[in-house]
């Protein structure tokens, strides 16, 4: 993801996204990842990541909500007014998250059923209100689609990497197809229930932190939230 | 003043135009969802009653399954008794069943089920507990249905019975104790969920005890569940 301009083929100088778009897309998907290195959002990370689908249809849900929120909030960005701004930021990261649970309701029932409760909690992620507040407000409508699409993707990929180990060493399998066979695979519970997701989230921040470090060791790292 | 003038105006057509979005789109789901809702009842009570049917089919195609009245897979039928709804199904090799619902509190939220007996309303031919929190991996093993001749935990009240000796209903006991016809072994490590789980069974089974007479001499409620499912 580090070279292939994939946010938008026509950022350089002077582009749709006045060239900012390509260092906000790395910014979010990789050096800032919410996850791994601002460790936002990490309630729902542990919570729904038993199973790789679920894991990623809840990564799909934050780009949804990412993206949606973040673009209308750059568009209100001048006419909201400031002593109402986070009500106003909420009402709208709301209305996306009521409308992605209400369709996944409708058309992918049984995702529905397993997600529960964590797809309307989506309005509590720190990632959303945290670009909306960080980003959007400061910055014009197209370049902040592509931070909260950034956003939504480094989310979606990390929640994607734990769903896949939980699973495999919990359940044996990926995406419910049998990959270590029971005749030979002890199962591995701690991975299904809560500490299972800790131990591979700090795993994985610790990955992160390693190859950032080499990177760049000067970088500053904000950090806390849930 | 004029500030807070703007403040109102705005916070009030956000509100207005967010509400219209969502009761809209609430509006237009509205359909699908009631459909999958229907569905997924329709599927524990299939479940539960031993009918055949496409697990792959999507709440739709289910929905058709109940509604179409010479399916012989569809033939089930409600009647009312005793204040609640009970399924009748005539299984093939099982003969006549009865399932009804049930619902308490489990360790963690609540559970809500279905216990099918056979004809003599006494034996025990399924249990599920369709909707349940209880501790993944512990208690939430009896939200596991019987597959491929694996024994789960609902798998063991099969051909018990819940008319005594003693209270009605089925004992469970601790892990490989259960010896009476109304005796299942419990799960180990979640002596909790299975009391819980105990005093649902023993309530609702006290009542079809009670209501016996009734429920039997019942009549089915012809077109019921053609009607609830044209509802949608």
């Amino acid at each position: 993801m580090s070279n292939a301009p994939v946010a938008c083929g026509a950022c350089q100088t002077g582009g749709i996204c006045g060239g900012k778009g390509m260092a906000t897309f790395k910014e979010g998907v990789w050096a800032n990842n919410p996850i791994s290195i601002q460790v936002l959002g990490i309630c729902s990370a542990l919570a729904v990541t038993s199973k790789l689908e679920n894991s990623l249809v809840m990564g799909v849900a934050l780009i949804f909500v990412c993206v949606g929120s973040n673009l209308f909030i750059s568009l209100l960005r001048k006419s909201i007014p400031r002593k109402i701004r986070m009500i106003a930021e909420v009402a709208i990261i709301a209305t996306f998250v009521i409308l992605f649970d209400q369709i996944l309701k409708a058309f992918y029932w049984p995702m529905s059923l397993q997600l529960g409760p964590y797809v309307g909690l989506i309005i509590t992620n720190c990632i959303v209100m945290g670009r909306a507040e960080a980003f959007a407000l400061q910055n014009p409508p197209l370049v902040s689609v592509v931070d909260g699409l950034a956003n939504g993707l480094g989310y979606a990929a990390v929640l994607g990497a734990i769903g896949a180990f939980r699973e495999l060493l919990g359940s044996g399998s990926i995406f419910g197809v049998t990959m270590l066979s029971e005749t030979w695979y002890v199962k591995n519970q701690l991975m299904i229930l809560a500490p299972g997701a800790f131990i591979v989230l700090g795993f994985l921040i610790a990955l992160f932190n390693a190859l950032n470090a080499k990177k760049d060791s000067n970088d500053a790292k904000p950090a806390g939230g849930h | 003043m004029k500030d807070s003038l703007k403040t109102i105006i705005f916070a009030t057509v956000l509100g207005v135009v967010c509400a219209g979005l969502l009761a809209g789109a609430n509006q237009m789901l509205k359909p699908f969802q009631e459909a999958n809702a229907a569905a997924e009842k329709w599927r524990n009570i299939f479940d539960v009653l031993g009918v055949s049917y496409n697990p792959d089919a999507n709440s739709h195609e289910l929905l058709r399954l109940v509604q179409s009245p010479d399916n012989p897979d569809g033939k089930v039928s409600e009647i009312e008794a005793a204040g609640m709804t009970i399924y009748t199904y005539d299984h093939p090799e099982a003969g006549k069943l009865y399932a009804v619902e049930f619902s308490g509190p489990g360790l963690w939220g609540p559970i809500d089920g279905l216990l099918c007996l056979k004809g003599d309303l006494k034996t025990v031919f399924n249990i599920a507990f369709y909707k349940q929190e209880e501790t993944p991996g512990l208690g939430g093993e009896i939200g596991n249905k019987p597959k491929d001749g694996k024994k789960t935990f609902t798998g063991k009240f099969q051909g018990k019975t819940i008319d005594g000796p003693g209270k009605a209903g089925i004992r469970v006991r601790k892990p490989d104790q259960a010896s009476g016809a109304n005796e299942v072994d419990g799960i180990s490590g979640a002596t909790l969920t299975c009391d819980k789980v105990e005093a649902m069974v023993n309530e609702i089974s006290e009542i079809v005890l009670k209501n016996r007479d009734a429920i039997l001499s019942a009549k089915p409620n012809s077109g019921a569940v053609r009607k609830e499912a044209g509802n949608e």
